[in-house]
């Protein structure tokens, strides 16, 4: 995907965004409709009539400009019908924007719509998606697709594409807003997550029966994209992924900026392998390749495409908040979280009352342990809405901080108030129960999380965490393994999934995850290293130390003591450490290795570990050091040798011990046994 | 307008935590103590009053200049720094909002360590710590830093950014003052993350977040609700005891204060209501009251019924709807007995007493009733209740209705002063500044009955010194009407007309106060301008006074008997008489007083003198002057006996005049009424002149005796003429005058009755001017 864009192709792209925010804000797609209108003031300027904007002549230039040839109907069929069909139009949309979604839909389709669903019901009993929950109601089967081969005829009275849009999407929100009505308090008796649009079935079936209809007249590719659109999202949320992507991939064909439909389909999209797959289908366009760096980045894809791709983006759109943001997700989640909060810092002073992605900003800064930062972030969201979900994860994130999870879980709460599908507020809830010890509540929400992205590492492994609180193995290793699926670069998974195989029983198993997660280790290293200037290979002691503890186990002492060896090795990191560094860092070490002991604390949030996490990153340029890890390899090794006549060893190992001063009392003991063994041979 | 919190408090804080570090000096300790005491601890309205208005305001807003003020005189142990430059080094260490919150999370380490956490740290192996200083939980400070703690943890996060906001704008006035101390830190006159973003105050996001800190409007953080609570219960405890109204001032600053809250609390429509009706605004305040109810049923539902009809009673029957008062009084009382709460029966049973003293008319319900019996049963049923309910201002009150009602049934003057004595003595044992102006005001009066006018004068004047600033502004008003009755007794007019002006019109914005004032001074200048004789002014006086509806029996009675005076001096005697028959068939037995009965019968019989029938008055007179003697009504005694005495010269009974009045005329000049005095004495002429011709006509020639005669009544009529002329009244010095010009004819001596004739026709003449 080659982007040389010239003068004309700027023009185009203008012109495209323009019409794109104006329909889109005409079918009441609010969010399509900022995202393109951002996107459209981000765009490079046009050199030839981009005069000074402060001219005042340009306001009398303006009309001489070339009329965006986007914004007229194309289709003469189409312009007769919503010409026809203005005025009634005109009073849908009044009805929407006032929130009365049913008098908006009432509009323009008749009340009963009901005889062809009564049809079909009886055809088509099974239920084909198991993987929504039911109530127990009798109910007809969603969401027929059309190659079901039944005949389903369109019920709506003959519209424009437009007017049919609104009508159906008030519809659908009408629906999405009972259902939100039904579920009550968070996480109360009636909100299991089990709650469904009454009106999707309907929807479903009416949109098929009009695209087959639309098939048999022979205008399958004379649609506009919306209802495509629409149609996806319906057999979305009804767990029908194959329909929806085709539909949706459909969608895009047809009206590539409208960027909702990006969204929906990366939604979709559970892993980097799924996005290969897709990737043939979509048209080959700029917005393609801002869904790819979009879709990469929600996936965890920090990889040197990404980053190519977005900075040439960046040339295009150069002011682009959107695409500030996911260069700052992306340094994120490399875990560069000093850039990262650069350019959220950046995007905080241009636009201050922006308050999108600020959650996301609050995590990195939160995982910095940047309290007072985070304070001002959460003042500056507090400022311009207090009653957004955003502004509530910021809040809570900083009372979380504070260590006072009440208030945090109440934060958290009311974002979920405010929006059930708001994602982070999920997953953030999970780890405040946790806390607290509340372990159902936490497996509640990481599951409500995880039901609403399933992309969302953090949540799988906030559910492996909190089985694992409760001794239920076998569980947590599924989650876990989730997780490590997500993120096959991360140690912390693969270390969780080691622990896990580890308490299990699985020794075999158990190593070979966590040479896993050696190897991972020193696959974030590698890749630090071209960030971050000059840096070396080093394995995690603490994982080496655990590898040739479970080889113990097993009774392979050679091998046990071939590890101990490597975790020895790491201390100097194959260099001779600076006095200074060993002694300064000793410290943190130590807190490290603590943290370490127990993976509960350690990989909360995924990577901090109580603040050090930043040093941990740094570090291993340098070799750890003596560690209590260290120092017990040394012991171990030490008490080896004696066992296998090494006496040498064993007193020099001990002499180290009592040098560094950790066991001092073990190694004293040691090094008169060897006296005396010494003596005694 | 937050609950508590207030960005002084976050100062108030910041000094106790200064003091607990151990940098205050021994020597400006106590200072900086009794200045945090005096900010946090809540004066009582009582004790406070003496200096109210400088400390209470400091209550609610310190500002920072008064912390500058307090501080900066004072150094720490630190040298060279004073403790205001340490307050400022903390107050600007809290440089981000995350600092006030850590500030916050912190501050409970300034207090002692509970036994739980004691006992913890012993668990753990810490040596209970010896160093730093730590606030007992209890102490002032102690509890405030709780309570400062507590209200912060309930803050939700937007409410902890405005108070963070507050309180930057708050101290910005210090800014220059700290950024020139301390030139090399780098600070941030608003929030350290700006500095670190390397943005100033009027970036965009700075704007964003703090509006523009340097424009003081909007300023919605300095008080909380408590402290505006605190400050309505002080300003309808000082209402309900002075009985005024909120002062201008306030009242803006209240709207001010008020319109920058959501929270408002209930006790606003109170204010307003008490407001409302003392500026007889009838609608609003019933409006208002009504509004209060609604608001407090919610939290004390049926619990202040009773209160709420007592106020609405006394609210009535300030309206003059006497009728609905008494229905809702009675209510009231019902409901007090039903809900066993003695104080709210005994205030109701001790109105409902008074306000039948004054309208008896609309008392028969209650009557019928039988709930008080008559005046006695009623003042002993309040006296034993208020002993058992231990309410010993209700006990006072009563003691002092007894007192009154037994002078003016004109009882024993001993149990009356009894009860005035234990009454006092109440007032003083207990502490009741309240009740001691009515017990002045009795004593008054009740010196006054016995003609000991220098001891009437003296407690007025006692309550004026010591009272005054502290008594309800009805009391201070009757008492300085006293006080000034007396003074134009002696024809000080001019004295008493100051003294009633002095009394300042910010003081008489409540309508019944004005009305009184009014009353007052009109009453004053009426008496001043009949006794100078000008018609005009008189008259215009008279309509305005019978204008006002004051509702009191004691000084409609006044006016009656100034008009009746008025009336007689023009001349119009029939008219007076009927003016006079009225007012006694108005009289009832319920508001019945010797000293107006005696008053009465006097001024038939001198009307009956004047209109040249004054044998008819003779058995009035005796009437008169046997009810004052039984009564001890001693003025009114000495008035009958000179009504007595001009019966008596009618008849030609000079010697027994003579003698009459000669023995009562020490007792007269005590009373230091000019008036009366005058008259006696020119009676006095009389008789003499009378001897003397009765002399001369038996001894046709004139015989020493007859020139003793002659010369006394001369001397007589000199003092006569004095005292009119104190009074400045120009018709008896007119009279006296034709008197004197008369008995220098007599002795022949023509060059001095050609002068005192002249004289008088110079007087006649200045009365015409007057006229």
């Amino acid at each position: 995907m080659a982007v040389n864009f010239t003068e004309e192709n700027i023009r185009e792209l203008r012109f495209r965004l323009e019409d794109a925010a104006i329909k889109s804000s005409e079918r009441c797609l609010y969010q399509s409709a900022k995202w393109a209108a951002e996107m459209l003031d981000s765009l490079i300027p046009l050199n030839d009539y981009d005069t000074d904007p402060d001219s005042p002549m340009d306001i009398t230039e303006t009309p001489a400009g070339p009329q965006n040839p986007y914004l007229a109907v194309q289709d003469p069929l189409e312009a007769s019908l919503e010409s026809k069909e203005a005025y009634k139009y005109l009073l849908a949309k009044s009805y929407f924007d006032t929130r009365e979604y049913d008098r908006c839909a009432a509009v323009f389709l008749p009340p009963t719509i009901s005889p062809i669903s009564l049809s079909t019901t009886s055809p088509n009993p099974k239920s084909r998606h198991s993987l929504t929950p039911q109530k127990g109601k009798t109910k007809a089967p969603q969401f027929t697709a059309g190659k079901d081969g039944s005949v389903t005829r369109n019920p709506y009275p003959k519209l424009s594409q437009k007017s049919l849009f609104l009508a159906l999407y008030a519809k659908y929100l009408a629906g999405e807003k009972r259902k939100d009505e039904e579920t009550e308090m968070v996480l109360g008796p009636a909100d299991g997550g089990m709650t469904v649009n009454r009106e999707l079935p309907d929807l479903a079936r009416g949109l098929d029966g009009w695209f087959t209809e639309r098939d048999e007249q022979g205008l399958a590719d004379r649609g506009q994209g919306w209802l495509e659109y629409l149609y996806g999202v319906i057999l979305l949320k009804g767990r029908n992924e194959a329909e929806a992507k085709k539909w949706l991939i459909r969608s895009v064909h047809l009206n590539p900026f409208h960027w909702g439909a990006w969204q929906e389909l990366n939604d979709l999209l559970a892993s980097t392998e799924d996005l290969k797959q897709i990737v043939d289908d979509l048209p080959q366009n700029i917005m393609t390749l801002i869904f790819h760096v979009h879709c990469s980045q929600e996936l965890y894809q920090a990889t040197e495409d990404t980053y190519q791709s977005l900075s040439e983006l960046e040339t295009i759109f150069p002011t682009s908040a959107f695409l500030k943001t996911q260069k700052a997700l992306l340094y994120y989640h490399s875990k560069d979280f000093e850039e990262a909060s650069h350019i959220f810092t950046d995007i905080l002073i241009s636009s201050p009352h922006r308050l999108d992605s600020l959650d996301h900003y609050s995590n990195i800064l939160y995982v910095m342990g940047a309290r007072p930062q985070l304070a001002f972030i959460a003042q500056v969201a507090t400022a311009t809405d207090k009653f957004r979900p955003e502004t509530c994860c910021v809040v809570g994130n900083y009372y979380s901080l504070k260590s006072e999870h009440e208030k945090a879980v109440m934060y958290f709460r009311r974002a979920l108030t405010l929006d059930r599908n708001f994602l982070s507020a999920w997953t953030l809830m999970g780890h405040e129960y946790i806390e607290m010890k509340n372990t159902h509540a936490a497996i509640e929400s990481y599951r409500r999380a995880v039901d609403v992205n399933r992309k969302d590492y953090r949540a799988w492994y906030g559910l492996g965490q909190a089985y694992e609180v409760l001794d239920m193995s076998f569980y947590a290793l599924f989650y876990y393994q989730r997780a490590a699926a997500l993120r096959p670069y991360d140690p912390k998974m693969w270390q969780a999934v080691g622990s896990c195989y580890a308490k299990m029983g699985r020794i075999e198993q158990s190593i070979k995850a966590l040479k896993r997660a050696l190897v991972a280790g020193s696959y974030y290293a590698e890749d630090a290293s071209q960030i971050g200037g000059a840096g070396r290979k080093i394995l995690d002691p603490e994982t080496l130390h655990q590898i040739a503890t479970l080889y113990e186990r097993l009774g392979d002492e050679e091998e046990a003591a071939a590890y101990m060896e490597l975790t020895l090795q790491q201390e100097t990191g194959h260099v001779a450490p600076e006095d200074d560094y060993t002694s300064s860092d000793n410290e943190n070490d130590d807190e490290q290795s603590n943290a370490g002991t127990e993976t509960k604390g350690r990989s909360r949030r995924g990577q901090q570990s109580f603040g050090t996490s930043n040093e941990e990153e740094e570090e291993p340029m340098y070799g750890t050091g003596v560690t209590a890890t260290t120092s017990k390899a040394r012991l171990w090794l030490a008490r080896w040798a004696l066992r296998h006549g090494d006496l040498e060893r064993a007193d020099q190992l001990a002499g180290e011990l009592c040098q560094d001063g950790v066991e001092v009392e073990e190694a004293k003991a040691l090094m008169r046994d060897v006296r005396a063994r010494r003596e005694g041979g | 307008m937050s609950r508590y919190l207030t960005p002084s408090k976050v100062a108030l804080l910041c000094l106790i935590a200064i003091y607990t570090e151990g940098v205050v000096s021994n020597s400006s300790a106590i200072h900086v103590l009794s200045f945090l005491i005096s900010c946090l601890i809540p004066l009582d309205a009582a004790e406070s009053s003496s200096s109210s208005s400088s400390k209470w305001e400091r209550q609610g807003l310190i500002d920072i200049a008064d912390f500058e003020d307090v501080l900066s005189s004072h150094a720490s142990s630190i040298p060279g720094r004073s403790i205001w430059d340490l307050f400022l080094r903390k107050i600007w260490s809290l440089d981000s909002c995350d600092a006030l919150e850590v500030f916050f999370a912190e501050i409970s380490s300034l207090l002692m360590k509970t036994r739980e956490e004691q006992i913890q740290d012993r668990n753990n192996g810490l040596a209970p710590e010896t160093g730093s200083m730590r606030l007992s939980r209890c102490s002032p400070l102690g509890a405030f830093v709780r309570r400062a703690q507590l209200e912060f943890t309930r803050l939700q996060f937007h409410d902890s950014v405005k108070l963070w906001r507050g309180f930057v704008r708050y101290r910005l006035p210090t800014y220059h003052l700290w950024a020139r101390k301390h030139p090399s830190e780098e600070q941030a006159a608003v929030d350290i993350n700006l500095l670190e973003l390397g943005l100033d105050q009027s970036s965009h996001l700075a704007q964003a977040i703090y509006g523009n800190v340097e424009d003081d409007y909007g300023d919605e953080n300095a008080i909380s609700t408590k402290d505006v609570e605190r400050l309505l219960e002080f300003q309808v405890g000082e209402l309900q005891r002075l009985g005024g109204r909120v002062p201008d001032e306030m009242r803006s600053k209240l709207e001010q204060v008020l319109a920058s809250g959501a929270t408002i609390p209930s006790l606003v429509h109170y204010l307003r209501f008490l407001d409302a009706w003392k500026a007889g605004d009838y609608p609003s305040s019933f409006d208002n009251l009504h509004r209060y109810f609604d608001y407090t049923m919610q939290s004390h539902d049926r619990s202040f019924y009773q209160y709420a009809l007592l106020n609405l009673a006394v609210l009535q029957s300030d309206f003059g709807c006497y009728g609905e008062a008494v229905s809702a009084m009675q209510e009231a009382v019902s409901i007090a007995r039903e809900s066993h709460d003695m104080n709210c029966l005994n205030f109701c049973m001790s109105w409902l007493y008074h306000f039948g003293k004054a309208f008896p008319e609309h008392m028969k319900d209650v009557q019928n009733t039988g709930m008080l019996g008559n005046e006695k049963e009623g003042l002993v049923f309040l006296k034993a209740k208020a002993k058992e309910t231990e309410m010993w201002s209700l006990l006072s009150t009563t003691l002092l209705s007894e007192a009154k009602l037994e002078l003016q049934n004109g009882e024993s003057l001993a149990s009356a002063l009894e009860n005035v004595v234990r009454a006092s003595h109440l007032n003083v044992t207990k502490g009741l500044t309240s009740s001691t102006g009515p017990q002045l005001l009795l004593q008054t009066a009740l010196y006054a009955r016995i003609g000991v006018t220098h001891l009437s004068w003296l407690s007025t004047e006692i309550f004026r010194e010591c009272y005054g600033s502290r008594a309800p502004l009805e009391d201070y008003l009757k008492s300085t009407f006293r006080n000034c009755q007396l003074l134009a007794q002696k024809g000080r007019y001019k004295e008493a007309l100051a003294r009633i002006n002095q009394i300042s019109p910010d003081t008489l914005r409540s309508l019944k106060a004005n009305q009184h004032w009014v009353f007052f001074s009109g009453f004053l200048q009426l008496k001043w301008q009949i006794n100078r004789d000008d018609k005009v002014a008189a008259e215009h006086l008279l309509t305005q006074l019978q204008s006002i509806q004051v509702p009191d029996n004691d000084l409609s009675l006044l006016l009656v008997f100034l008009t009746i005076e008025y009336v007689i001096r023009s001349g119009d005697y029939g008219r007076a008489l009927k003016l006079l028959e009225k007012s006694v068939q108005a009289m009832q037995p319920e508001t019945f007083d010797v000293n107006s009965q005696v008053k009465l019968l006097c001024l038939k019989a001198r009307i009956f003198e004047k209109s040249g029938q004054p044998q008819r008055g003779f058995s009035l007179a005796m009437r008169a002057a046997n009810i004052a003697y039984r009564s001890r009504l001693l003025p009114g005694l000495w008035e009958a006996i000179t009504v007595l005495a001009g019966v008596l010269l009618s008849l030609r009974e000079f010697e027994a005049t003579n003698e009459m009045v000669e023995s009562i005329m020490p007792q007269v000049l005590e009373f230091e009424d000019c008036d009366l005095a005058a008259r006696a004495y020119s009676l006095l002429v009389d008789a003499n002149m009378g001897m003397a011709g009765t002399l001369r006509r038996q001894t046709k020639a004139d015989s020493p005796a007859c020139k003793e005669y002659m010369t006394r009544a001369m001397g007589y009529a000199d003092c006569a003429y004095d005292q009119y002329e104190q009074l400045e009244d120009i018709r008896g010095q007119c009279e006296i005058m034709a008197k004197k010009a008369t008995l220098m004819h007599l002795t022949a001596d023509r060059v001095l009755a050609n002068d005192y004739a002249a004289k008088y026709l110079d007087l006649r003449k200045q009365a015409n001017l007057i006229r």
